[in-house]
């Protein structure tokens, strides 16, 4: 599949509900997370999202841009740039590096275009062959 | 307590298993419902690197930031699949009076194949 110029953009809002129960699925009881009285003495100020949440709308936006098969032998590299706090609404999607092939500049920014989330995908031609490779498994 | 000054660059924390349960999955899919299908959501690496991080690597000081993150996706496992999940210390570095530290996960499935290698980069709070 020749590599599109841009990412399909995947827009969610950050909920405290969806902040809360990321947090369950993954198990991650940080504290920065959840709880109010503890996360306004830190640092952050306030309860911000667990980077990895609003990571996955990065890995949704490759799936909606190449389909479920793409993200075998991605590689996703990326910093957290500044937090998400409760009900920001955040935008993932990216732009193909020019000369890079199938190398993107990927992103998730705020309601005001800034950047929370920014890094590089590298995207292997040996995607579908590394999942026709598992089908025995089932 | 993991705290800055225990962790050492190259010391191996072990190993963690995590069986990708249809239940797991579908905790998943009520926060995220187009992640569907017969493979593990790739954001899901974030759940295998988490339950390994709190098995292995703990007590850490509340309020650690998650800095950065690398994954490098091999193949992606089926639904069913059992994982295991080796935790090391690949670094870490005072910098600007922040404590940084850098974490490897790497997961493999059972018949050894690698999955997916992380990296982990976390402002520790203490």
């Amino acid at each position: 599949m020749p590599a599109p110029p841009t990412l399909a953009p995947v827009e969610r809002k950050i909920d405290f509900a969806t902040i809360r129960l990321y947090g369950e699925i993954t198990e991650d009881a940080n504290p920065i997370h959840t709880d109010r009285a503890f996360a306004a003495a830190t640092e952050m100020g306030g309860i911000i999202a667990h980077g990895t949440l609003s990571l996955n709308l990065i890995w949704q936006s490759i799936r909606a841009t190449f389909g479920p098969e793409a993200a075998a032998g991605a590689v996703l590299d990326v910093r957290f740039l500044a937090p998400v706090r409760e009900d920001d609404v955040v935008t993932a999607g990216g732009e193909r590096i020019e000369g890079g092939g199938r190398r993107y500049r990927v992103w998730v920014r705020d309601r005001d275009g800034r950047e929370v989330i920014g890094g590089t995908l590298a995207l292997s031609d040996a995607g579908e062959r590394r999942i026709a490779a598992t089908g025995p498994r089932l | 307590m993991f705290t800055f000054e225990r962790f050492r660059s190259g010391e191996s924390y072990g190993i963690d298993c995590f069986t990708l349960t249809a239940e797991a999955v579908a905790r998943w899919r009520t926060l995220f419902p187009d992640d569907d299908g017969p493979l593990m959501p790739p954001g899901m690496t974030a759940v295998v690197v988490m339950r390994a991080y709190n098995a292995l690597i703990a007590p850490r000081p509340p309020g650690n930031i998650h800095g950065a993150q690398r994954f490098e996706m091999h193949a992606l496992p089926r639904i069913g699949e059992t994982l295991s999940t080796r935790a090391s210390c690949a670094g870490k570095e005072l910098r600007k009076g922040r404590r940084w530290v850098y974490l490897a996960f790497e997961t493999r499935r059972a018949d050894g194949d690698l999955a997916f290698l992380g990296r982990f980069t976390s402002l520790v709070a203490g």
